[in-house]
């Protein structure tokens, strides 16, 4: 009896003594040795975008600005604008006027702060010959690099985030780290996306990428003005698309890419305005939307700006 | 009645003079813009035309000069404007021999050159249609707000409005290609 | 001028003028009657492949209710062909890119099988009353045209020894081997006509084929037990008056009455199959809705509004649901068993009812809807053949080609080959 309740103490003690040690060693690695040690727990414990109110917010903004800083070696903006009441944006493709010219492409690059090693473009443009069997996008080519555009037979549509009102990756992701803003942008929260790809298994037309390591882009190619669910840099491990240029568009100015089409193939504007001009595209032109069976709904539309 | 005196008949005649006068730049003011706010929307901004610098205004060089209405081939100047555009067309079908500072629509009426758009718009109705609701041609500016206008000249010159194929930027670095 | 389907359709909405619901009562009973041949053929074999020994009984009256089924299945389609008299040519010149023309083979296949099976099962009894007939003299008329019948069965062959018996053991089991797949095959490609149809928003799924296929089991299941049932109560109420006892060969003791542990086995395959049936329908549905391609807007207003009680209410609770309870409370009894096997009858019905007609119930255009209603009262050959009596003509037609064949092919009382 004694022996063992001998034991049992020594037991006991042991037990104490692994604890102990235990929540020392946890302790330890929360010390914040560095500054970015200190983010690690503060990310990793950061509530979802929802759930957080705006002081909340806030203070995960400054520590992604101050992040980013360190990093950057570059005072970076991250804003947090609101949806504006009342609007869902709509944008507009001329497929009679695109020429193919991928100024759209790397104007998005530069303004959003895409990887540039490896590289990641959010807009793609498919090459089709004019005659053939295209609707299917089955023919297409995005390689294309001819020393002149346009070719002749060929013509060219531009693909990216079609912004779908019934989003199949919305409904695929696990976490509900990409959702559907009031605005009808459908953005990814890069602090919470766990790197699944269920998301791009899920588009239909293949426009979302993923960062499969560190973006590599310079500090001095950085735009600081940028939006928490758009276009702030990202890191390692997340899925990333187009955004309609949520930084621009949320203080009323047009997207990078319709802003550097030289030909105006692009059109933007608020579906929910009667006087825009993307109602005016909507209600008088031919539009039509990729991949319309599939029920996704996009507010991508293309069309043919001859004849009504 | 009462006699009000000499006083009151002349507040009465400039009250009335004044009354008229504003009445008549209310009046004059509205027809002048009336055009031009009825067709394109409140807030916007229409680009000026790119002039060839120093080419403006015409009067310049042409003021005294009499006009050759003959179809030619020019020799002195402006011999590098090669007119490919409207068949069978020439100088003068557009451009006021009269007044070199002002452009001639088909109905005789002469517009200025920041007005281009009505002459284009005089063949390219379609397009012009799409150009005033913003559906046409590059855009910039504001989405809800002071949209920026370019006249049809800022993108296609007139005089010969194909647009010429431009070298494509890089394609995407295909899969296989990366080490 | 005559449209076929104006009868009985009524249109709503955007539907095209030219679309009506061509494909009425005879279609959905087609499929039906094929489910019962197949799954009365299923039910046969679990005993003669599988030697599950208690459904011995039930394999003899599933096998010959199954080829009694078999030219009642041809039926619905005669009377719902427009040039029934061309019907042959789907057997002589068949396109083979077309599901039906998988029907004049798999048919006759069937056919040969079911046939076959049954003459190996039932050599000894045909030998036997061959001869007997045979040796008689001062035969009848009637006795002359059995005699007939009887030698002309048994194909000349008249051994029944004991090795040639036990061939013929070996022989039912390869045939019932063979069979199973090909009774899959025979209501498969029925769901496969439905199921390829990527015109037809409702049909159109991979799933259809085999749903088919686990629904018919369930039915064929169903009708052998409820037969089987039925005539054993008959039997033991003829056996019992004193009159009509020489009617059944034996008498009331000798009957020896529905065997319930027949009943109870059966009904757990009878289980097994409709959970199978059950969940894959089930899954289709959940499919759809949760995917919501651009079909599914309608889909969704004819599963959820315009079907409503057909799909939920008569086909997933009374004709699944209610005899699923019914099967699963303790202590079985033939009572509970019979209304248990006529709902699951009326949930396999209305399954090819909804599946035949739901889908023919929108329009084309997707935005327009198709009401059928079945002609009652005939007022002409048509509404007769396409209308309610022209289906009841083609339910009752089997039993009476069962009682024929009980004629020749005995299902109880007799001491046979295997």
């Amino acid at each position: 009896m004694k022996r063992e309740k001998k034991n049992r103490r020594e037991l006991s003690l042991g037990r104490r003594t692994f604890l102990k040690g235990a929540a020392l060693g946890l302790a330890a690695t929360a010390l914040p040795f560095n500054k970015a040690d200190a983010s690690f727990w503060e990310a990793f414990f950061q509530k979802r975008f929802h759930e957080m109110n705006d002081a909340e917010k806030k203070q995960v903004i400054e520590r992604l600005e101050r992040e980013a800083e360190q990093k950057y070696k570059k005072a970076i903006k991250i804003g947090n604008e609101k949806a504006i009441p009342g609007v869902l944006f709509g944008y507009g493709l001329d497929l009679s006027r695109c020429i193919g010219c991928r100024r759209c492409v790397y104007a998005c690059v530069e303004e959003n702060n895409q990887s540039k090693d490896p590289q990641i473009h959010w807009i793609t443009v498919l090459r089709f010959r004019k005659g053939e069997k295209w609707v299917d996008l089955e023919g297409s080519e995005k390689y294309y690099n001819p020393p002149m555009v346009p070719e002749k037979d060929y013509f060219y549509m531009p693909v990216q985030c079609q912004q779908c009102e019934n989003p199949p990756c919305v409904r695929a992701c696990p976490t509900q780290a990409t959702w559907k803003e009031p605005d009808g942008i459908v953005v990814v929260d890069y602090n919470w996306c766990i790197g699944c790809r269920y998301c791009m298994a899920a588009c239909p037309y293949g426009a979302r990428h993923f960062n499969w390591s560190e973006p590599g882009r310079k500090p001095e190619e950085i735009n600081p003005n940028t939006h928490y669910l758009g276009n702030r840099p990202r890191f390692r491990g997340v899925v990333e698309k187009c955004t309609f240029c949520i930084q621009r568009t949320r203080n009323g100015r047009y997207p990078a890419c319709v802003e550097a089409c030289p030909v105006g193939a692009r059109k933007f504007g608020n579906l929910l305005d009667p006087a825009s001009e993307m109602r005016y595209l909507i209600e008088h032109k031919r539009v039509f939307r990729l991949k319309e069976e599939l029920n996704t709904n996009p507010k991508f539309y293309y069309f043919f700006a001859y004849g009504r | 009645m009462q006699y009000k005196g000499r006083g009151f008949t002349v507040v009465c005649a400039v009250v009335a003079t004044l009354a008229g006068f504003l009445m008549l730049l209310t009046f004059l003011s509205h027809s002048a813009e009336s055009e031009n706010e009825e067709e394109l929307p409140k807030k916007f901004f229409i680009a000026p035309p790119p002039f060839t610098p120093g080419i403006f205004p015409c009067s310049q060089c042409h003021q005294g000069m009499p006009a050759n209405r003959k179809p030619r081939k020019l020799e002195q100047m402006h011999q590098d404007i090669v007119l490919k555009h409207m068949p069978n067309g020439w100088c003068f079908d557009c451009h006021n021999p009269d007044d070199r500072d002002k452009l001639r629509l088909a109905n005789g009426r002469l517009i200025k050159f920041e007005e281009s758009y009505y002459l284009c718009g005089q063949c390219h109705g379609t397009v012009f249609r799409d150009w005033k609701v913003g559906l046409h041609g590059k855009r910039t500016g504001m989405w809800n707000g002071e949209k920026k206008y370019l006249l049809c000249v800022n993108c296609h010159w007139p005089h010969e409005p194909t647009f010429k194929p431009i070298q494509p930027l890089p394609p995407p670095v295909r899969p296989s290609d990366i080490k | 001028m005559y449209v076929h389907g104006e009868a009985w359709t009524i249109k709503e909405l955007f539907v095209l003028p030219n679309e009506y619901i061509y494909w009425s009562i005879q279609i959905v009973m087609y499929p039906f009657m094929t489910g019962l041949v197949a799954g009365a053929f299923v039910l046969s074999s679990l005993y003669h492949v599988f030697g599950i020994k208690q459904l011995k009984e039930m394999a003899r009256f599933a096998l010959v209710f199954s080829f009694a089924l078999l030219p009642v299945a041809m039926l619905p389609l005669q009377m719902h062909l427009q040039q029934p008299q061309r019907g042959i040519e789907v057997f002589m010149t068949p396109h083979f890119t077309s599901a039906i023309a998988a029907f004049g083979i798999v048919f006759s296949t069937y056919g040969a099988i079911v046939a076959s099976e049954i003459w190996f099962v039932y050599r000894k009894h045909l030998v036997r009353t061959a001869l007997a007939l045979r040796n008689r003299a001062n035969k009848r008329i009637s006795e002359k045209i059995q005699s007939l019948i009887f030698n002309a069965l048994t194909l000349g062959v008249y051994d029944i020894s004991e090795r040639a018996l036990h061939q013929d053991e070996k022989a039912v089991k390869v045939l019932a081997g063979i069979g199973i797949p090909v009774a899959c095959f025979l209501h498969g490609y029925a769901g496969f006509i439905f199921g390829s149809v990527k015109a037809n928003a409702l049909w159109m799924t991979p799933l259809m084929p085999v749903i088919f296929i686990m629904s018919a089991i369930v039915s064929g299941i169903a009708l052998c037990m409820l037969t089987y049932i039925v005539v054993m109560e008959i039997r033991k109420f003829l056996a019992a008056r004193k009159n009509a006892a020489r009617l059944t060969h034996q008498t009331k003791e000798e009957i020896k009455g529905i065997e319930i542990n027949v009943i109870k086995m059966t009904a757990k395959y009878l289980l097994f199959f409709l959970i199978f049936a059950i969940s894959l329908e089930l899954l289709d549905l959940i499919f759809r809705g949760y995917t919501a391609v651009k079909t599914w807007d309608i889909l969704r207003s004819v599963i959820y509004g315009k079907d409503f009680t057909d799909i939920f209410i008569l086909q997933y609770g009374v004709g699944n649901l209610l005899p699923f309870i019914l099967f699963l409370l303790p202590g079985l009894t033939v009572r509970r068993t019979l209304i248990g096997v006529i709902l699951v009858l009326f949930g396999v019905f209305m399954m090819r009812w909804n599946v035949v007609i739901g889908g023919q119930s929108f329009s084309l255009t997707f935005a327009g809807f198709m009401h059928y209603h079945l002609p009652i009262i005939p007022d002409s050959i048509e509404t007769f053949k396409e209308g309610l009596f022209g289906a009841l003509l083609v339910f009752a037609t089997p039993f009476v080609l069962f009682w024929i064949l009980n004629k020749v092919f005995p299902v109880f009382g007799i001491e046979e080959s295997h």
